[in-house]
């Protein structure tokens, strides 16, 4: 590398460590208070703006002045026009969200315009090279990375910290007493875990039958179309409508029950499943099929022996990917399985059931009214660990599956 | 004497769509002999040889007419199912294809489906194929692993040892070698000369080198059409057609 390269990639590491201030100090700003970041973001534009003489005179460049100045300009902007926590609401302070939402945008614009007003601006007076434009956009990928790692931390993080003390055996294994207020979860934790596993029971069969028959058997032509376009509109379909369409056909039928949810849930996990399934047939090379025929095989045989054990991965992943949202779904059974108090664990796939996300969801209702946040906190968590639990195991699955081949 | 018949193409047409791939080709394929169908690039070799295992049957819009017999019986009969004729017609691609299995399981695949599934025959079939094939040294402590870690030209000879296990009658060799180096080559083409005791052998091939190495029978298709069909060495030395001079001899195609 020249010194020019070595100066003008020290420049971008500049640009980009400045975008990294104001990515911590926004993640921060829960902790160290607003004044230090509103201080923060003002001398990063001052610093910018010392620079724009120089820049302007040495470059007679528009393009790079503008980019200083946009640059600076966003700097000012987001030290000011950046709400500030709003204070304690009820017993919770909600100034977590305000503090996730602040940084949300703050490192969005720096991350965006860092590293590009930082090569753009600098660019034309150090006669930037390949290398400059390799370092910036490693460094931008980078920041992409961890913005999207953050909030899934915090979320994780939150969650833990608040409800980890509320998991306790008697939460567990006890029955929802005053209103979630006391007692424990139990028939939620049951109810919750039959349900997926009806659903499971369900779409796996369904979905992964139709992926292959429109992966294997079908030809291609104006009904594949249709049954594809159906279901992706299937899987567009807000989940309070299926639990409508759920209340309207299911419950006459079977009653506000397990089966109807379950039901339910399975028509919400079918497009995932289907898809998902779809891509992983469709990645097994046509040669390995040939193969399969050539040595007399009939159709069902190449798929079931050829096909679908190196597919085997991707369906299951996404299996699980279905079953993970399902999990967490409210809307769907809110009308036709669940109920928040007193159904108890189930006799019969046709009695109603208690489930945690909708346990989750008149908890938060009774906030203010009964001491519930200790129980719906660790409800969060619950959920939370299933769902998470439900992916790892997924992960563990897909790996077995790989490692054979 | 005259060998055998083995495989006798009558009137074989053929359209993808509305393209017309082969025109009126008739030809005989002797027992336990090799032909090779040269040609240049799209002229049909493949399309010809996928008619004879029916392989074609696969892809949407083809459609045949002409007969094609094999040992007298016409394969595109209505009452001929194509899986009995692959399981008589075996097939070797030009990309070695193994199934994403252990070596064993490769070889004992085509016996599975056809129904044999005691261990002791099993073992036996997968040891005499790959000793066949040529590869029993190479893999024999092995048999457990993937077949994706073989080299490419032992993938070839794994995929020549699979079709060998179904017992086939003809064996069918889409330019087996295109993707090999000149080493797994030469083994492929040794084993070609030992496969011709026991298998009719059809080869498809780019090389004109390889196809006066190792056939019994030459055919030069062009354009769909067979231009001329004889034995390899009349075929080399002294062709009828100037269109099949012009190409062995490298001035066209």
């Amino acid at each position: 590398m020249k010194p020019k390269d070595a100066l003008s990639c020290w420049i971008i590491f500049l640009g980009s460590a400045m975008a990294l201030i104001g990515f911590g100090s926004a993640a921060g700003s829960f902790y160290i208070g607003d004044a230090l970041l509103r201080l923060l973001f003002v001398l990063l534009g001052i610093s910018l703006l010392l620079l724009l003489p120089t820049s302007f005179r040495l470059a007679k460049q528009k393009r790079s002045f503008c980019w200083m100045v946009a640059f600076a300009a966003i700097s000012f902007a987001l030290a000011y026009l950046v709400p500030s926590a709003p204070p304690k609401v009820g017993l919770r302070d909600y100034s977590i969200d305000a503090s996730l939402m602040k940084f949300m945008i703050s490192s969005l614009a720096l991350v965006i315009t860092g590293p590009v007003a930082a090569s753009a601006g600098f660019g034309p007076l150090f006669n930037f090279t390949k290398h400059a434009h390799q370092a910036s956009a490693y460094c931008f990928l980078t920041i992409a990375i961890l913005l999207i790692l953050y909030p899934l931390g915090l979320i994780i993080s939150e969650i833990s910290v608040n409800g980890l003390p509320g998991i306790t055996w008697e939460f567990l294994t006890q029955n929802v007493s005053k209103h979630g207020a006391e007692g424990g979860i139990f028939p939620a934790l049951v109810g919750t875990i039959l349900l997926i596993g009806l659903t499971a029971l369900i779409a796996l069969p369904l979905g992964i039958g139709c992926a292959i028959y429109l992966q294997e058997y079908a030809k291609r032509g104006r009904l594949v179309r249709v049954i594809r376009t159906a279901v992706n509109i299937l899987q567009g379909t807000p989940s309070i409508v299926h639990g409508l369409f759920g209340l309207a056909v299911f419950v006459p039928l079977f009653g506000i029950s397990l089966l109807s949810g379950a039901l339910i849930m399975g028509f919400l996990t079918l497009p995932i499943v289907i898809r998902t399934s779809e891509e992983a047939i469709r990645s097994i090379p046509q040669e390995i099929r040939e193969g399969s025929y050539a040595l007399g095989a009939t159709q069902w045989q190449t798929i079931r022996k050829v096909v679908l054990p190196p597919a085997l991965p991707g369906v299951i992943t996404g299996v699980v990917l279905g079953l993970g949202r399902a999990a967490g779904e409210t809307a769907p059974i809110m009308f036709t399985a669940v109920y928040f108090m007193g159904a108890g664990v189930p006799d019969s796939l046709l009695d109603p059931i208690q489930a945690l996300p909708y346990h989750l969801l008149e908890l938060t209702r009774y906030w203010g009214a009964y001491p519930v946040e200790q129980n719906a906190w660790a409800t969060a968590f619950l959920l939370l660990a299933i769902v998470l639990g439900i992916n790892a195991g997924g992960i563990i699955l897909r790996e077995r599956y790989r490692q054979e081949f | 004497m005259e060998n055998h018949i083995k495989v006798s193409i009558k009137n074989l047409s053929l359209w993808y769509g509305s393209n017309q791939a082969l025109d009126q080709i008739t030809m005989d394929m002797p027992e336990k002999k090799i032909t090779a169908i040269i040609g240049p690039s799209g002229c049909g070799k493949s399309t010809l040889i996928r008619c004879l295992n029916r392989m074609n049957d696969l892809i949407e819009g083809c459609r045949t007419t002409g007969e094609i017999l094999i040992d007298g019986q016409n394969v595109y009969d209505r009452r001929v199912d194509a899986v009995e004729v692959r399981r008589r017609v075996g097939m070797v691609f030009q990309k070695p294809n193994p199934f994403p299995k252990s070596i064993y399981e490769n070889i004992a695949y085509g016996c599975r489906i056809g129904g044999i599934n005691t261990k002791q025959r099993l073992d036996k079939i997968v040891k005499e194929s790959l000793k066949e094939a040529a590869l029993w040294d190479e893999v024999k402590d092995r048999l457990s692993d993937s077949a994706m870690k073989l080299s490419g030209g032992q993938q070839q000879r794994l995929c020549i040892a699979r079709t060998l296990a179904i017992e086939p009658e003809v064996l069918l060799m889409d330019e087996p070698c295109s993707a090999l180096d000149p080493i797994a080559t030469a083994k492929i083409e040794d084993l070609l000369r030992d496969l011709k005791r026991d298998y009719t052998v059809v080869i498809v091939t780019h090389n004109m080198q390889q196809a006066a190495r190792v056939s019994d029978y030459t055919a030069y298709l062009y354009l769909g059409k067979l231009v001329e069909f004889g034995p390899t060495r009349q075929v080399f030395e002294k062709p009828e057609a100037e269109l099949t001079e012009r190409y062995i001899t490298g001035r066209f195609g």
